[in-house]
């Protein structure tokens, strides 16, 4: 009875540990919990940077180090329909209080980078922008569920204010002067 | 108001289950038939009460009854009255309950049977299908609704999908639900041969027609489920190894394991706790498929979309394996077989090691399909596992199965003899040699194709002349006509002969298969007017460009000829791919055509087009063989009608003369309903960006879409693919080989972007797993077979002694014995 009592324990095992992975990768499909939100201390990351939009922060930007200065994280896309809309606008901010201590950085996700620099071109911008290298960022950090999506960061590191839409630039010259101001 | 009427149908149907679950235990522990008998009634009537739920659903799709949410989500004003009704099933919480309402019908013919010898079985079997059933309805009434109404009614419903218009959402969905719902009672049969320690062969006898209409309708929804696909995503292919579809093949796989070991045990009394097995295997894995699919964890192309079902489908399917387990280890002791193995080379041996490989296969879809799950649940990220996955390890599986399937047949009972088979297959032997030279001489130089093909030769061969010794033998014995000792055939022995013909379509499947997969071409091409361009052996030139009318009111159709002449301007035929626009919903569906013949289809897509027509872009399937997919489904499920029909039954009576009559009749209808549909359905597409050539083709076959799931990227048409395919065509301008702009890509975006996934990482546990599975099932086989074979010395003695002219004429009495058996 040996071989029996064996094969009872491999398969109450087999069970336990599928059922188990299956119930892990469920609670792990349906985590909103999970995602940052506001109130949350934002999760760090560095990002490689696109040659000509490095603003002055070398190859990769680390948001650990801009403690004390307020930014605003945009997930974007070049086929990304929407995003065209707040593209001038985030620049526009950023020209406004970039020496007031604030920072965008712009997280390009799933992108080609020629297209990815053509649309940067088209609309001017010169804020620090980069690939979401294998989405780390965007898909297993910040969990975001398209483009674009934005989180605006205070000068603590709390995240303050997340938009899942394109910004205008009247939300963001309330948003950032209050920040700036604090 | 009727619709709400429908509504407490569905809960007193609810409540029938609990109530005849209940009293038939009940009835057990007080040792009363009338409880039982009781609850056989109660399980009965919630065919009915579900019946008048759909009804329910029906009127308030018909009378667009918006305030319905369900109705508001999947019709609208301008929904043509057919759709209408196939919209029941055109989402989530409506095809639950239709799902419910086919397993109640199943359940209710199986209490309406004659419970003589069986009646034992018979309040384990109205429990365990109650339960179930009464698990399906109680997920429809308090999760996925489709009665609940809006307190506001909106004035038009956002309408049915256009995709979903096709002819195929007809009859593919009810079908598909008949093959897993179907599956409930054997499986409740062998939970109550279990519970009754009652582990003879009287559940399998009970329950054997029951399973074949379940394989049987598996197989026709797979069957269509491959012809849509073949027809709707247009991608010339007709299976993608998509997650929905995977969930249908593994109890499949898993469900002719169990019919080709069951016989064993009915013949031999072997197997018994391997069929006990397989059976709550072949159920749990339906369960799986559907929790799968409907809980989102999984994503595909069909998927339903996110819900709060997964934890509960997992919490009902951790229940069932336990209560499974625990009821199969108690009764261990009964499932001794009756008959040791005499030796290894024998039919049960070969049986053994067929379902060894059939499970194998079965494991190995299953790991694949649920990777993902496991890929996120580790490291989260949610590997894509691709067709090539599945091309590398399951396909060589299927090849042995249809090896062994030529050579099982030869094989004695109890022990086989090399010489005889080396006789009795000499004649395959010689069909498969010409074979051989005929492809190596008409050029085939692919030494898999020249492999394949052999295979499928001599299996093709061996099987039809199983058939030629059977009649011959009857022509001989009995001095009938060729064609009456055929019919004979069929009829005295219908589930060997049905099985033999249902390895015939199978044999079919796999050269239209290999033709598909080794030979299929796909070119895109951009053409002027009046110009053409070469494939094979075919000229496409294009003809212009007009507007028809379109096939339903609310659409309009853009048309392109082109005509299809061989390279010496022979005619073969003329295409007309078109592509319909719906401005209401802002969808196009693009329709191929096709042309060709038997041997070979010819399947052009009209994928972009210039200005008025001056230029258009087509892109061109060349599918050699791919029609043989379909015939040899249709000779499969011609077998399953031989295997099925009851001969014996006619001699009783008249009536049931008569009744068997209308049922041929009705079996015939749904045949050539099926022949039918599989032939006539039209041919639509997605299409196909205009600047992809040939080369970045290639490569963009090899990845997936990054945003939408489950698709590959050369057939996806959204503005992200684009880009990726213009910059696969520039690195490709820059000298970049395929594999370099792989690499590159995988390094951008992660693993998930490979349609086959690395064998390294995480992914490598992937590739590793099926063969520990292989290896685990022969080794747990080579034990049981050891463990079996052991023989008294004298007996073997005895065996020894036996010429192989003794053995020959053994297996002729024993083929008479059970021709006599039989008849």
């Amino acid at each position: 009875m040996g071989s029996r009592k064996l094969f009872l324990i491999v398969s109450v095992l087999a069970v336990i540990l599928i059922g188990g992975l299956f119930s892990t990768a469920l609670i792990l499909a349906n985590r909103p919990g999970n995602r940052p939100k506001v109130g949350d201390v934002t999760p760090d990351f560095s990002l490689n940077l696109y040659k000509d939009y490095q603003a002055g922060f070398g190859d990769t930007v680390k948001l650990s180090d801009l403690k004390g200065k307020v930014v605003i994280i945009n997930f974007w896309a070049s086929w990304c329909e929407p995003c065209r809309d707040e593209a001038s606008d985030l620049e526009n901010v950023w020209q406004k209080y970039r020496n007031h201590g604030l920072v965008v950085i712009g997280i390009d996700e799933l992108d080609t980078e020629v297209a990815a620099i053509r649309y940067l071109q088209s609309f001017g911008i010169s804020y620090p922008n980069g690939l979401d290298l294998q989405q780390r960022i965007g898909k297993n950090q910040y969990r975001i569920t398209g483009q674009p999506e934005t989180f605006i960061v205070d000068k603590m590191g709390i995240i303050r204010y997340v938009y899942l839409q394109p910004l205008n630039s009247q939300v963001l010259n309330d948003v950032i002067g209050k920040l700036i101001s604090e | 108001m009727l619709t709400d009427l429908g509504h407490y149908a569905v809960l007193i149907a609810l409540v029938a289950c609990i109530y005849a679950s209940i009293i038939s235990m009940w009835g057990v522990r007080v040792n009363d038939d009338r409880f039982v008998q009781s609850g056989r009634t109660a399980a009965s009537l919630t065919f009915p009460l579900m019946l008048m739920g759909c009804v329910g659903l029906w009127v308030a799709l018909l009378n667009h009854d918006f305030g319905v949410k369900y109705v508001a989500d999947v019709s609208s004003l301008a929904t043509p009255t057919f759709f209408r009704i196939t919209a029941l099933w055109g989402s989530q919480n409506g095809s639950l309950l239709f799902w419910s309402l086919i397993m109640s019908c199943f359940m209710f013919f199986a209490m309406a049977r004659e419970w003589e010898g069986d009646k034992a079985l018979l309040p384990y079997v109205t429990t365990t299908m109650c339960v179930i059933l009464g698990f399906f309805i109680a997920i429809n009434l308090f999760i996925a609704n489709p009665f609940v109404r809006y307190d506001f009614p909106p004035l038009d419903g956002r309408g049915l999908n256009p995709l979903l218009r096709h002819p195929g959402m007809i009859i593919h969905p009810p079908v598909l639900y008949a093959g897993f719902t179907g599956f409930i009672v054997p499986f409740a049969f062998c939970i109550a041969s279990l519970a009754t320690r009652r582990t003879d062969n009287l559940w399998l006898i009970s329950s054997r027609r029951w399973t074949l209409v379940g394989w049987a309708f598996l197989m026709a929804g797979l069957l269509l489920g491959g012809r849509w696909a073949h027809d709707v995503l247009g991608w010339g292919g007709y299976w993608g190894w998509d997650p929905v579809e995977n969930k249908s093949l593994v109890p499949w796989l898993l469900g002719t394991a169990f019919l080709h070991s069951a016989m064993i045990q009915e013949k031999r009394g072997m197997f018994k706790n391997w069929n006990v097995c397989l059976m709550l295997l072949t159920f749990v894995s339906i369960i799986w498929g559907t929790a799968v699919v409907r809980s989102g964890v999984l994503t595909s192309v069909h998927a339903f979309a996110q819900s709060s079902l997964g934890p509960i489908f997992l919490g009902f399917i951790i229940v069932m394996l336990v209560i499974c387990l625990s009821l199969w280890f108690s009764r261990l002791d009964t499932l001794q077989s009756d008959h040791k193995l005499d030796a290894a080379f024998s039919r049960e041996g070969i049986f053994l090691l067929q379902n060894v490989v059939f499970v194998s296969a079965a494991l190995t879809v299953f790991i694949g399909t649920t990777f993902p799950i496991f890929s996120e649940a580790i490291n989260g990220t949610k590997i894509t596992v691709g067709p090539p996955f599945y091309n590398q390890t399951v396909v060589p599986q299927l090849a042995i199965l249809v090896l062994l399937m030529g050579v099982a047949p030869l094989l004695a009972w109890r022990k086989a003899n090399l010489n005889i088979i080396g006789k009795q297959s000499r004649w395959a032997g010689v069909f498969t040699g010409i074979t051989i030279i005929v492809l190596i001489a008409t050029g085939t130089r692919q030494p898999l194709a020249i492999l394949g093909f052999a295979l499928c030769a001599y299996t093709l061969a061996q099987t039809l002349i199983e058939y030629g010794r059977g009649v011959m033998a009857r022509m001989h014995n009995n001095k009938e006509s060729a064609l009456t000792a055929l019919l004979r055939l069929f009829q005295k022995n219908q589930r060997r002969y049905g099985g033999y013909l249902v390895h015939v379509g199978v044999v079919l499947m796999a050269i239209g298969a290999l033709g598909k997969g080794l030979y299929g071409e796909d070119v895109v091409r951009n053409l002027k007017l009046n110009e053409s361009f070469e494939v094979n052996d075919y000229r496409f030139t294009y003809r212009g460009l007009r507007s028809v009318p379109c096939d339903f009111d609310d659409c309009e159709t853009i048309q392109a000829a082109v005509w299809v002449t061989d390279l010496n301007g022979r005619e073969i035929g003329s295409v007309y791919p078109h592509r319909d626009g719906y401005p209401a919903q802002q969808h196009t569906a693009t329709i191929a055509d096709t042309t060709g013949s038997l041997n070979e289809e010819v399947y052009v897509i009209l994928s972009a087009w210039e200005g008025q027509g001056e230029t258009a872009t087509f892109q061109v399937y060349i599918n050699p063989l791919i029609n043989w997919i379909w015939i040899g489904g249709i000779v499969m499920l011609l077998g399953f009608f031989a295997a099925f029909w009851n001969h014996e039954k006619v001699k009783e009576a008249k009536f049931k003369k008569l009744s068997t009559t209308i049922g041929r009749t009705i079996a015939t209808i749904i045949v050539i309903w099926l022949t039918a549909t599989l032939f006539v359905l039209p041919v639509s597409a997605q299409s196909v960006d205009p600047n992809t050539d040939d080369s970045t083709y290639k490569v963009a076959k090899q990845l997936n879409c990054p945003t939408c799931a489950g698709r590959n990227l050369a057939d996806c048409p959204t503005e992200t693919c684009n880009q990726w395919k213009s910059e696969i065509k520039a690195q490709l301008e820059a000298g970049k080989n395929g594999q370099e702009i792989l690499t590159y890509f995988q390094a951008r975006f992660g693993e998930t972007v490979l349609q086959e996934p690395p064998k390294s990482g995480i992914t490598f546990i992937l590739w590793v797993l099926p063969i520990l599975g292989a290896i685990t099932l022969i080794v747990g086989g080579i034990f049981t077979i050891r463990r079996a074979t052991h023989l008294p010395n004298q007996t073997q003695a005895v065996l020894s002694t036996i010429s192989p002219k003794m053995v020959t004429e053994q297996r002729f009495i024993e083929q008479l014995e059970q021709q006599v058996s039989d008849s």
